[in-house]
Parts: structure tokens; C-alpha cells; sequence
């Protein structure tokens, strides 16, 4: 099942009625059974987009869409989701075991005729409500009525007084009025026919009702164990029981069912807490921050988890992160977002590779991307003067912009070098070497990583010119040129 | 460039400070080792601690179990003292120890009498406290307007006097000045009851108050008095539960119910086994409450009164001790027995608490 998201907008209103949108008009479409990151800094509205679709938080506009259902107004536990939290929020008193059982616990099945019981009983709540509704209008048209005598006697005294004004003024306020009677009439000839069709529903709902009473008790003759399963409302022990087991097994933490959470590692916790998000057997997965609290070598292992999980469950996955390398790690697409607003949906790679604006150019890669000024002239990219790219013309008149290289883009070349860099440290970190300084003429600072074969060409030199395999060109503000 | 002469000075200045300093440490040092300074600042706890607490519990003790335990001027009511002076006059012949105070309080009528309505109180109290003050707790918790109103006005009891709190309810329940209790009992229909009076009212009549009528003024009393601590010390509880069990628990489907009794209340269970504990001590140890509700009737009667003809109709342990203890200190023997009896019931109690809190209990 696809979950799309449309205009989906979140305001949040301050103390002193300052208004801020956490969320603003978003909208996207997560495939079924994929595995979708939202990516974006602290404060970007991810984590408020994924309450959101939780039913956490209620948005101020927008659609939500389960598959074909809308669910922006269902309650969080009718939407079928299961969520991780940040902080696993496992109940602390409970073991392993009873966590993963706790939604468990809560699941309630009609009964051997609950369902022809709630269809009565809600035609009877109709019946109920409309009969209110009709008393209430009734006393509405006698109050009305009485305000329209009143306002004719103003009428007649006023026209006999011969004041205009007050006569057309009041023979509005009895036009208004009558309309009212008129509207609040027709109403309760809608209600009343409501109220028919109400009434044969009740009946239906009743026979059947007493049809469907009729047909446990001769189950309960015919097949007592089927009528035993039917007459269930809960879900028993054993079942419990079992489903746990089989979660547990699927997270890998069978063999602590019995601890409590505290005894248990960070990442066996949010094992045990995504187990408890899958017991219910969801529609959509979705993991709040799911590696913040891991150390480094714990969240690379987690990482493969998850991914995993979701891979042997197919449920559809949503994960927020502010970490660009776990997005791109285990995401099948990625959500950026900045300020509310998203910037690029993709894959890892091509987010990567074709970011759509600066902003996302500079979230995503580990060193970031290295941004310096150039200008467009001629169609023709330069830096300092230099055409650094000659192979490709741009539109549009000529213009300052901004340069962003990759460090591991950059090449060291003997012939065809065209971004001069006046060098300040040269580091070595295993296979490769990484140059540090700025581009000459420029405050721009500039991290290379070349292989470390070439650390002697360029020790001891103050510049050093690379050329630049890969660049993209972006506008002062931001946008992509391509 | 720094001229040496400054370093040279520089250095001179700061070994001076350091030799200083150095000396001053080592003769700190060698004076007051760092037990000596904890006992000295231990020191006026101390003092206090042993003339208001531990004198007087080895006082007690002692005059328990001393047989035949007589008051003299000279000695005052410390039976220690007077055991030393014994010893030091050589006679100590009339200090033989045993367990005829403890006989003599068992034998008491008035002291069965009196662990019977403690036993009654605290039954009735502390679990109606620790119910109605865990509900509106929780009800506090989970509202947001007027929220800082409606907790004054429960924390209101806990400024408020003992004394003037029990004739405020001598007052409400009073059948004589159109208390408000008889007043709203009349305006639904009922007959005006005489809730606290021992005396028949011939003009109204009345009989005189009935020990279950008392008892339930006792009880408002106590059950008002003891609200607000309780109150006080489960929001503070209820605000360190982490608002995301209460989302999880909401997205596994729970109801508000299933949340309270599955979540809330095992999360508050420190806080829970803390009060209980207090106010099971509290409400075993209690008598001004009783005193208190009777204060407004004006009747002379004795310092210690605690309801019926006779002043004992619902006196608790503490106050048949210190109404025994009033006039004749030749009681203080009997008296200290009843306060270890006493003891003893509340250690076994606490200890009881404890044992199933390891269960319960989730920290």
C-alpha cells in the first residue's frame, strides 16, 4: 500500500500567536513496500511530517492517503501504523515480552454477531440524534416565527409613523426571517426523511441481527470449536504468545523475551521497540531518528537491520534522520526538506549525483562540497578569468554563480589543471590525502581528497591547480544550472 | 619580550605563594584529619539528634520495661537518670525489669479500645487518601485550563492549621448552629444529625452522637487534611513520566483506561509505595486530627477529648498516651509500653510494605 501525502501543511501557533509552519504544502508519494527517508537539518519539519502521518499531530491542511483510504482525520490507533521512537519509549515495566504483547492487548474483534449489534446500535444513535435535531429546529422555527410577529407590529407602527427607513430596514430583517423558517422547514423535511430511511435500517439492522444470532447458536451446534474462534473478542495467550515470539525472532532478540529494557544494549532496545511497531502487523513502519542513540559501530550494523526488516517484512518504511550517510546507506528514496519545504525527491545516488539546488548539494556528502564563486560569461563558465569549463555552454545572460566541486572530484593533473588552490595543510588519513586551502583570489575554502600516491607532487608546494571532473553550477540563490 | 627580571620576579612571587600555601596545607593537614572535620560539622546535628531522639528513645525503652516505674521530682520522668541515681545510692532493688507495663496496657481497656479505632482509621483513611488523591492527581495532570487554580485550591488544606481546619469542620458539622452538613441533609429531606455531640438534644431531638457518625467527620477530616501532600507529591510524579509512553501507548491502541492502569499507575509506583508508607505511619500515629474535629464544641471537657461520654469514644494509640500520661506521670511505664506496642506494629507493617513493593514497585 502507497502512502501519499498531499499539501500537507503543519502551523504551529506560539504563545504569543506568533505562527510558525513547520510543514508547508508538501506533497509526495511513498511506493508500496519501499523504504523512504526524510532527510533534512534539525527543525526541517521531518520529524512533524512523520507525527503527522502517525496521527500524532493533527495538520493544519492537507491530505493523508493509506492506499485509497484518507486517513487525515482517523485516530492513530485505527490507521494501522506502527511507530519507533527516538527514544524506543519502551515501557520500562514491562518485559520484552509484554512490550512486544502491548498492542496486542489492545486488539478487539467484534464477537459471533458484534458486527450486526454495531450496525444497530448506530442506526438506533441516528434515530436518537435526528429525533434532537428535529426538536431543536422545531423550538428554532416557534422562536422565529415569534421574532417575525413582532418585527410586522414594528413594521405596521413604523409605517403608520411613516418612517421609511425603519419600515425597509425592518421589512429586510422579516425577509431574512421568513427565509429562515423556509430553510429551517425544508430541513426538517430532510431530517424526517432521513428518518424513514433510518427506520427501515433499524429494521434490517434488527432481522439481521437476530439472523445472524440465530446462525452462531446453530454453529455453536454444528461446530463448536468455529463457534468458540467466532465467539472470541480478544486475542488469546497463546496467540499473543506466539505472535511475540515470531517478531522477536524476526528483530533477532528471541532470547531475551523475558528481560526488561533496561537490561538490555541500545541496539537490542530498538530491536525490541521495532518489534513491538511490526506485532500489529502494520500498513506503514515508521522510525523516528531510528540510529541517534547508537554509538558509531552499533548504527552501521543497525543500519543493515533495518534495512533487513523491512526488506523480509515489505512493509512500506518511513525513517526520519538528520544523518545524510544513513539516508543514503539504507533509503530507497530520499525526501530532502529544508525549512518545511522539500528540496529534491530521489534516489540515494541521484540526490547525490544531480542535487536540484545548492542547499541539497551541501546537506548531502561527508567532507561537504566545496562551494566557490565564479561567473558566467558568454555561455561560458570562468573562475578568475579562466574558462574552467570548457566543454559545456550555459544559457542566460552572463552572471556571477557558484561553483560546488566534490573533494573526491577533484584531479590532480599535469596538463589541463583550472582550479588554482593556494594549499595550507596537507593531511594524511589512510589510502588517500586530503588537501586543505582556498581557492586563489578566493576566501572559498577548499578540502581535496586525492590518492596518496600523489602526497610527493605536492608536498612542499604552496599552490597546487586541480581540475575539476565533475562540477555543478548553481545561481546566487541557489537553483541548479545546467 | 618579557624582560627576565619580570619572569625572575614572577618566579620568586609564586613560589613564595606556593610555599604558603604548602604550609598552611600541611599544618591543616596535621591538626584536623579529614574525620575530625566531619565530626565537627557533624557536631550540633548530633547534639540535637541525641537529646530530642535518641535519649528519649532509650528513655522509653528503659521505663517499658523498668516493673515498677515511679515518678520522683528528683529524677523528672528520665527513667535513666533516675536508674543511675539508683545505682548510685545503691538501692536499686525497685528498678527489676520485665514485662508488667506491657500486662497493664494489655489489660487496659481503654488502650484495646484504642488500637481498635487506629486500626479502624487507618483502614478506612489511607486508602481513600491515596485513591482520591491519585484520581484528581491524574485529573490535574490532564487538564490545561485553570490547571494552576485548581491546584492551589487543593494544596490549600496543606497551609492551612490543624486546629483551625478542625473547627471549620466542627462548624460544617455541627447540629446545633445550622452546620452546613444538616442544612443540605435537610434540604434533601433528611433529618439534621448529631454528628458530634455526646450530649442528647431534647430540643431537637436528638440522641447523642453515634460512633459511626463521628467517625465519618473523622474521616472527611482526615481524608481533606491529607489530601494535598499526596496530591503535591503524585503531580510531581506524573510530570517525570516521559509523554512518549503516553503516544506510544496511544498508537498501540490502549484506552484512556487501559493507559492510566497499564502505564500511569505502574510508572508512579515509587511514588505511590512512598506514600502509602508515610501515610499509613501518618494516619497510625494521628490523634490531633481527632482532637481537632471535636475543638469547636463548647463544653468544658478534658484536655485529651476524643469523642462519647466519656471522651474516648474514638481516641486513637497517640492520644490514649498522652491522656494517660496527662496528670499522672506514675503512668509513663504503661504509656511507653503502648508507644513499643505501637512500634512494633508499624515496623511490621513497613516491613510488610516493603516486601511487596519489590514486586510492585518499578523504578
Amino acid at each position: 500500500m502507497d502512502v501519499r501525502i498531499e499539501n500537507l501543511t503543519k502551523t504551529f501557533v506560539g504563545k504569543k500567536g506568533v505562527e510558525t509552519t513547520a510543514v508547508d504544502k508538501m506533497t509526495f508519494t511513498i511506493p508500496d513496500g519501499k523504504l523512504v527517508g526524510l532527510l533534512g537539518p534539525s527543525g526541517c519539519g521531518k520529524s512533524t511530517t512523520l507525527y503527522m502521518i502517525a496521527g500524532l499531530h493533527k495538520p493544519t491542511g492537507g491530505r493523508i492517503w493509506f492506499g485509497d483510504e484518507d486517513v487525515t482525520n482517523v485516530p492513530p490507533e485505527n490507521r494501522g501504523i506502527g511507530l519507533v521512537f527516538q527514544n524506543y519509549a519502551l515501557y520500562p515495566h514491562l518485559s520484552v515480552r509484554q512490550n512486544i504483547e502491548f498492542p496486542l492487548d489492545n486488539v478487539r474483534f467484534p464477537g459471533p454477531y458484534g458486527e450486526e449489534e454495531n450496525r444497530l446500535f448506530d442506526a438506533q444513535n441516528d434515530e436518537k440524534t435526528s429525533i434532537k435535531d428535529l426538536a431543536r429546529t422545531e423550538k428554532t422555527i416557534a422562536k422565529t416565527e415569534k421574532q417575525v410577529d413582532s418585527l410586522s407590529k414594528k413594521l405596521e407602527s413604523a409605517k403608520s409613523a411613516g418612517d421609511e427607513e425603519t419600515a425597509a430596514r425592518v421589512q429586510e430583517k422579516i425577509e431574512n426571517g421568513k427565509k429562515r423558517i423556509e430553510s429551517l422547514k425544508e430541513h426538517i423535511a430532510s431530517v424526517n426523511e432521513h428518518l424513514k430511511f433510518v427506520a427501515e435500517e433499524i429494521k434490517k439492522a434488527e432481522v439481521e441481527l437476530e439472523k445472524a444470532k440465530a446462525a452462531y447458536e446453530e454453529l455453536k451446534v454444528k461446530d463448536p470449536v468455529a463457534a468458540e474462534e467466532k465467539a472470541r473478542t480478544k486475542l488469546s495467550k497463546e496467540d499473543k504468545d506466539a505472535i511475540a515470539l515470531e517478531m522477536a525472532k524476526v528483530v533477532d532478540i528471541a532470547q531475551f523475551l523475558d528481560r526488561k529494557p533496561k537490561e538490555l544494549s541500545g541496539g537490542q532496545q530498538q530491536r525490541v521497540a521495532i518489534a513491538r511497531a511490526l506485532a500489529k502487523r502494520p500498513r506503514v513502519l515508521l522510525l523516528d531518528e531510528p540510529l541517534s542513540n547508537l554509538d558509531a559501530r552499533l548504527r552501521l550494523q543497525t543500519r543493515e537491520e533495518i534495512k533487513r526488516i523491512q526488506r523480509e517484512t515489505g512493509i512500506t518504511t518511513v525513517f526520519v534522520t538528520h544523518d545524510q550517510e544513513e539516508a543514503m546507506s539504507i533509503s530507497d528514496f530520499i525526501v530532502v526538506m529544508k525549512l518545511g519545504v522539500i528540496q529534491q525527491i530521489d534516489e540515494p545516488q541521484k540526490v547525490y549525483e544531480e542535487p536540484a539546488n545548492l542547499f541539497v548539494a551541501k546537506f548531502l556528502g561527508s567532507p561537504a562540497i566545496n562551494v566557490f564563486d565564479g561567473e558566467l560569461k558568454a555561455g561560458k563558465l570562468l573562475l578568475n578569468g579562466e574558462v574552467i569549463d570548457i566543454d559545456k555552454a550555459y544559457k542566460g545572460e552572463d552572471r556571477p554563480v557558484k561553483v560546488a566541486v566534490r573533494p573526491e572530484s577533484f584531479e590532480y593533473v599535469e596538463k589541463g589543471a583550472n582550479v588554482p588552490v593556494v594549499v595550507t595543510t596537507v593531511e594524511q588519513i589512510g589510502r588517500d590525502i586530503t588537501v586543505n586551502g582556498n581557492i586563489k583570489g578566493q576566501e572559498n575554502h577548499i578540502k581535496a581528497i586525492i590518492p596518496s600516491e600523489l602526497r610527493a607532487k605536492i608536498l612542499g608546494k604552496a599552490e597546487v591547480s586541480f581540475r575539476a571532473k565533475r562540477l555543478y553550477v548553481f545561481e546566487e540563490t541557489g537553483e541548479r544550472i545546467k | 619580550m618579557v624582560p627576565n627580571e619580570m619572569i625572575l620576579k614572577g618566579n620568586e612571587v609564586n613560589t613564595e605563594k606556593a610555599l604558603k600555601s604548602k604550609l598552611i596545607s600541611k599544618r591543616r593537614h596535621h591538626t584536623l584529619p579529614q574525620w575530625g572535620t566531619a565530626w565537627l560539622v557533624l557536631f550540633p546535628a548530633l547534639i540535637f539528634l541525641t537529646m530530642f531522639m535518641l535519649y528519649p528513645i532509650l528513655n522509653t525503652f528503659l521505663s517499658a520495661f523498668v516493673q515498677s516505674y515511679h515518678y520522683s521530682d528528683s529524677a523528672g520522668s528520665f527513667a535513666i537518670s533516675q536508674f543511675i541515681a539508683g545505682v548510685l545510692d545503691g538501692n536499686e532493688t525497685d528498678m527489676a525489669f520485665g514485662l508488667s507495663n506491657f500486662k497493664r496496657a494489655m489489660g487496659n481497656g481503654t488502650f484495646l479500645r484504642s488500637i481498635g479505632n487506629t486500626a479502624i482509621l487507618v483502614i478506612i483513611e489511607v486508602p481513600l487518601t491515596i485513591t482520591v488523591s491519585l484520581l484528581i492527581a491524574t485529573f490535574l495532570n490532564s487538564i490545561k485550563v485553570l490547571k494552576g487554580f485548581y491546584q492551589s485550591v487543593f494544596f490549600l488544606p496543606y497551609v492551612t492549621n490543624t486546629i483551625a481546619l478542625g473547627l471549620v469542620f466542627g462548624i460544617v458539622f455541627s447540629n446545633t448552629e445550622g452546620g452546613l452538613a444538616n442544612v443540605l441533609i435537610t434540604k434533601l429531606g433528611g433529618k439534621p444529625i448529631n454528628w458530634l455531640s455526646w450530649m442528647a438534644d431534647e430540643h431537637l431531638g436528638q440522641a447523642p452522637a453515634t460512633r459511626f457518625h463521628q467517625g465519618i467527620v473523622i474521616v472527611l477530616y482526615a481524608l481533606w487534611n491529607g489530601l494535598a501532600f499526596k496530591i503535591l507529591v503524585f503531580m510531581a510524579g506524573l510530570a517525570t513520566i516521559d509523554s512518549q509512553y503516553y503516544n506510544a501507548a496511544k498508537i498501540d491502541g490502549a484506552s484512556n483506561f487501559t493507559i492510566w492502569r497499564r502505564i500511569t499507575l505502574p510508572l508512579l509506583s515509587p511514588q505511590i509505595l512512598y506514600i502509602t508508607i508515610t501515610s499509613f505511619i501518618g494516619a497510625f500515629k494521628m490523634y490531633t486530627g481527632v482532637m481537632a474535629v471535636y475543638s469547636n464544641m463548647n463544653v468544658t471537657k478534658p484536655a485529651y477529648y476524643f469523642g462519647g461520654a466519656d471522651g474516648n469514644d474514638w481516641v486513637p494509640v497517640v492520644g490514649w498516651i498522652y491522656s494517660t500520661l496527662d496528670g499522672n506521670r506514675n503512668n509513663t511505664g504503661e504509656a511507653s509500653a503502648a508507644s513499643l506496642i505501637l512500634l512494633g506494629i508499624i515496623m511490621v507493617i513497613t516491613a510488610v510494605q516493603f516486601a511487596v513493593s519489590k514486586k510492585r514497585v518499578h523504578y
